[in-house]
């Protein structure tokens, strides 16, 4: 069994991997992103948000590259990487087998 | 981790360790777009542009540290961490020049002196012997109960040697050496005298030693007849034969015989001298060659022949107790006919214990010396960062309000400690290489295996590590300290201006307290030691050493076999140089004072039946008629020797013999044995003389007629140097016979000073240290009083403007500074005071608790550490009130 931390900063690195395998964005985009996505439900504080960034592009799960935005600002886009995907799917189907197991604990029947 | 993963992450990795700024300025760049970005969406919502901005900074909490933590993410970082640290650390040393100077010196100079003394503590005592095998190499010698209380080890004799060498199963080798004998060397340049040491076949092979050419002796070359082969040691075959390998297998000349080469030792041998193996013979220079040894018949008997200096190997996995038992059961069966005063029982030491057994006090003294002023060092340092930390306490307070990490904090604090003990090592390792090539020019040539002495850099590392360790400990403390406090608390308050904490104030006096005790304690072995040695060199040596000067010839045995021959060698050799130009009067003797000699002999007076053991001593002397005119040796009663004396046993004695033979009576006339062999008679008491060496008193002489002897000094009473004598001194004896070797003149002068050099070597050193440690006891007073001015600057203007005169200020600082300082000098002297037992062993003639060196060193002491007090108490006198209160 991990440890609640770590489950939690994994299942935050495999929301951020999702993310941005929608489609290359920056920082900020990806905060706004996850915030809509998940009808306000998950909010990722800003302080947590870029070095959790940095650090998955440290294990090369992610790139960045400086492009022009369209608003003509110059802005850090991360991508996933094929690593990345490669990630994203084990978390994936960790997180399956995971929220699998604790529903089917929740849902035991009281006596 | 996988290959793939290293290929995305590695370039990423350098180009965060390269391309720093770069790297940074994004990070910049990005966090600021994330706010600005944030803004734009709130002021969409409908905040003011104001208020969206600073509700977009807070959400993301300190920018600072989100940088920070970015940064921790690239795990590149103890690398940049350590640059950063590094150059932060050089920046901060080279903003306070004052500190790092002190530091680096204080660092540099006392590893200097350690490393170069313990380099030769080292080389010289604790290192093992350079033959294979060293610690199974050991130096039996021999306890005779008759003689214990004046010689309490006495060499071996031919019959032990024979004995243990055939029956002794727990050696594995053993050899005997008779040393510094002169042998003349004539055919190949000028005749030379060359000290010879004559050693039995087994020693080559006791040492493990392999010649450099040729071979060593064969086992029968202790056989008479067999023994005319000589071994050449590697200076003597490079400077006297020019390293020409045909002279192996080729005879020279000794004494008149030849004497085949048959082998060169390597150019690393180097055997012990005379003095270092031999516990009852003087002082000899080192052997040149090596000849058998060939026992003479008289000195075969079991009680006969005493005075050959032992080396013998232990077998594997033999102890040194069960050696001695074997071989003292031998001994009792060889003595057996013997009385029991007279038989020997078997005292063994390592080798290198007896090579270095006489220097070892003088050299554990000088460790003791090295330790005081580690000691100090180490208090000094940790004073010094000590004072510094506690000046940054602020910086650091602030530092840590803004994100710094404890334990980058501390980390910076040991870079910057960490530096400054590099700077001060590497000066210090180049200080330490001059300064032992420094001490081995001025070592006395006696120091024994001097030539093994190097610069140790183990030494080096534990010194360099010791020294560090203190001042890291001590500057680690209070950035810990400050690490821990709350910082908004530090940054409310006026900082680190308040006065000072009691605990830290009184660590500091004491440690000034301390630094100042072992300089006294210095001091006063350096006074102690200093007065000794003036002592010791006015002692009145009983004769006069100006203008004399001494020559010492051999006559060669092959020549001067007869005793007759050798008499008229010495009359001729008199006559002629006396009448030299420039000479006043020439006289000879066997052995000069001071000269290392002892040869001293029992004296049988009639009717004297106390046992041998209680008998008194003499030392004898064969000497010409004008030996005491020439030397200036008062006559006290009686008359001097004259030609006409020859063969009458007449002798003169001296006022210390007169006193011990015949106490209270007229000697002269009296008649006294030596051995039984000789008949004396008293004709004239003279002066006493030191004769071995200037600390023991004068020993009881007894002064016969020389006629006969094969080598004796030439002393000669001239004004002239010893190059306005030597050519006309070489052609007097030469005329006589060209044979002769005659070695350089020696002024009584250079044997004076000579006999006195180990001392002077002791009591330099020391003063040395001494001098450094007062250096930097001075140093550290004033460091800490200067510190305490400046920090209390504040509180000094609050005290003037509230009407304290500035002579009150003065007087109130002083008195602070020296208080610690007055009880580091009474902590010092008591110290000193419990080191009496071992400090009186080194002096001559002076108490360890000499009050006058006592009251001297305590006045320097006072006057340095009033010095180093008021310099700073001045300056807080010249504090301006304003510009004190004003000072935050």
């Amino acid at each position: 069994m991990s440890k609640p931390s770590d489950l939690v900063q994994g299942t935050l690195d495999m929301l951020l991997l999702k993310i941005l395998a929608l489609e290359p964005m920056n920082g900020f985009a990806v905060s706004q992103r996850l915030k809509q996505v998940s009808g306000d439900v998950l909010q990722m504080s800003d302080g947590s948000l870029y070095p959790a960034l940095h650090k998955l592009e440290q294990e090369g799960w992610i790139t960045a590259e400086w492009k022009t935005s369209e608003k003509g600002r110059r802005a850090k886009y991360y991508s996933l990487t094929r690593l990345g995907r490669r990630q994203l799917e084990r978390e994936a189907e960790n997180w399956g087998r995971l929220s699998g197991a604790i529903s089917r604990v929740v849902k035991l029947k009281e006596a | 981790m996988r290959p793939e993963h290293w290929l995305y992450t590695i370039p990423l990795r350098l180009r965060s360790l390269f391309r720093r700024s770069q790297t940074d300025q994004e990070l910049d760049d990005e966090l600021r777009d994330h706010i600005e970005e944030k803004t734009e969406e709130y002021v969409t919502r409908g905040m003011t542009a104001q208020e969206a901005r600073r509700t977009a900074l807070l959400e993301i909490g300190g920018v600072e540290k989100r940088k920070e933590e970015c940064r921790d993410t690239r795990r590149v970082n103890w690398i940049q961490d350590l640059t950063q640290d590094v150059r932060f650390g050089l920046r901060m040393l080279a903003k306070s020049p004052g500190f790092t100077a002190v530091g680096i010196l204080t660092l540099a100079v006392g590893l200097a002196a350690n490393t170069a003394i313990f380099s030769i503590i080292n080389g010289v005592l604790l290192q093992p012997l350079e033959y294979p095998k060293p610690g199974q190499l050991v130096a039996p010698q021999l306890l005779v109960p008759q003689w214990a209380h004046k010689f309490p080890m006495v060499p071996l004799n031919p019959a032990t040697y024979l004995a243990w060498s055939h029956q002794a199963s727990s050696l594995a080798g053993i050899a005997v050496a008779d040393t510094g004998e002169t042998m003349n060397l004539t055919g190949a340049g000028e005749p030379t005298l060359l000290t010879a040491d004559a050693v039995t076949s087994t020693l080559f092979d006791v040492l493990g030693v392999k010649p450099l050419l040729g071979r060593t002796f064969s086992p029968d070359a202790d056989q008479a007849g067999h023994d005319h082969e000589a071994i050449l040691t590697y200076s003597l075959w490079r400077n006297r034969f020019n390293s020409d390998t045909s002279i192996v297998g080729h005879a020279i000349a000794l004494d008149g015989s030849p004497y085949t080469v048959i082998g060169i030792l390597p150019a690393s041998f180097d055997f012990p001298t005379q003095k270092e193996l031999n516990p009852i013979e003087g002082s000899k220079p080192k052997a040149e060659i090596f000849v058998p040894e060939v026992f003479q018949k008289e000195d075969l008997p079991v009680d006969s022949g005493f005075g050959f200096a032992t080396i013998a190997r232990l077998k594997p996995g033999v102890s040194q107790a069960q050696a001695i038992a074997e071989l003292n059961v031998i001994l009792s069966r060889e003595y057996s006919t013997m009385p029991s005063v007279s038989r020997p029982q078997t005292i063994m030491m390592p080798l290198r214990d007896m090579i270095v057994r006489s220097s070892k006090r003088g050299l554990w003294m000088l460790l003791g010396a090295v330790l005081a002023v580690l000691l100090i060092i180490c208090v000094n340092l940790a004073n010094l960062v000590l004072t510094r930390a506690t000046a940054r306490e602020h910086e650091i307070s602030i530092r840590r309000a803004l994100g710094a990490s404890r334990g980058r904090l501390l980390r910076q604090t040991l870079t910057e400690t960490l530096l400054l003990g590099l700077l001060g090592g590497a000066l210090g390792l180049l200080l330490a290489y001059w300064a032992l090539r420094g001490l081995l020019a001025l070592a006395p040539v006696t120091l024994p295996r001097l030539h093994n002495v190097h610069l140790d850099v183990a030494v080096l590392g534990f010194t360099f590590g010791i020294s560090v360790l203190a001042g890291v400990l001590a500057g680690l403390l209070p950035a810990w300290r400050a690490a821990q406090a709350n910082p908004h608390d530090a940054l409310q308050s006026g900082g680190a201006r308040n006065a000072e904490s009691g605990v830290r104030l009184r660590a500091r006096e004491f440690l000034v307290g301390l630094e100042t005790a072992l300089s006294a304690m210095l001091l006063i072995t350096a006074g102690l030691l200093v007065v000794s040695f003036a002592k010791l060199s006015t002692v009145p040596e009983g004769f006069t050493a100006d203008h004399i000067l001494t020559v010492d010839l051999q006559l060669p045995e092959s020549q001067y076999n007869q005793a007759q021959q050798r008499g008229e060698f010495w009359k001729k050799a008199l006559a002629a140089t006396s009448v030299l130009p420039g000479v006043e009067s020439s006289a000879v003797s066997n052995f000069l004072p001071l000269s290392g000699e002892i040869n001293d002999d029992p004296v049988d007076l009639p009717g004297d039946t106390r046992p041998a053991a209680e008998r008194p001593f003499a030392s004898y002397r064969h000497v010409s008629p004008d030996y005491f005119k020439v030397l200036g040796i008062p006559l006290l009663k009686g008359r001097v020797l004259t030609w006409a004396d020859a063969g009458t046993g007449n002798a003169v004695i001296s006022a210390a013999a007169a006193k011990t033979l015949w106490p209270g009576r007229n000697p002269i006339g009296q008649r006294f044995d030596v051995y039984a062999h000789s008949a004396h008679r008293v004709i004239g008491v003279v002066g006493d003389t030191r004769s071995v060496n200037l600390v023991e008193a004068p020993t009881p002489m007894v002064y016969e007629l020389e006629e006969s002897g094969p080598t004796a000094t030439l002393i000669l009473r001239t004004r002239l140097p010893a190059t306005g004598v030597a050519s006309e001194l070489h052609r007097a004896i030469w005329k006589i016979d060209p044979t002769i070797a005659i070695p350089s003149i020696r002024s009584m002068g250079q044997i004076v000073s000579a006999s006195l050099a180990p001392r002077r070597f002791e009591t330099l050193l020391t003063s040395l240290f001494a001098a450094a440690a007062l250096l930097l006891a001075c140093l550290g007073i004033y460091g800490v009083v200067s510190y305490s001015v400046v920090r209390r600057t504040h509180e000094i203007g609050i005290r003037m403007a509230l009407g304290a005169q500035k002579t009150d200020v003065l007087r109130r600082i002083f008195r602070q500074g020296m208080k610690s300082a007055l009880f580091g000098l009474a902590i010092g002297i008591i110290g000193a005071l419990g080191l009496t037992r071992f400090l009186s062993s080194l002096l001559f003639e002076v108490k360890p608790t000499d009050p006058l060196t006592l009251i001297v060193v305590s006045l320097i002491l006072t006057a340095v550490a009033a010095l180093a007090c008021y310099v700073p108490a001045r300056r807080a006198m010249r504090v301006d009130p304003m510009v004190a209160l004003r000072y935050e």
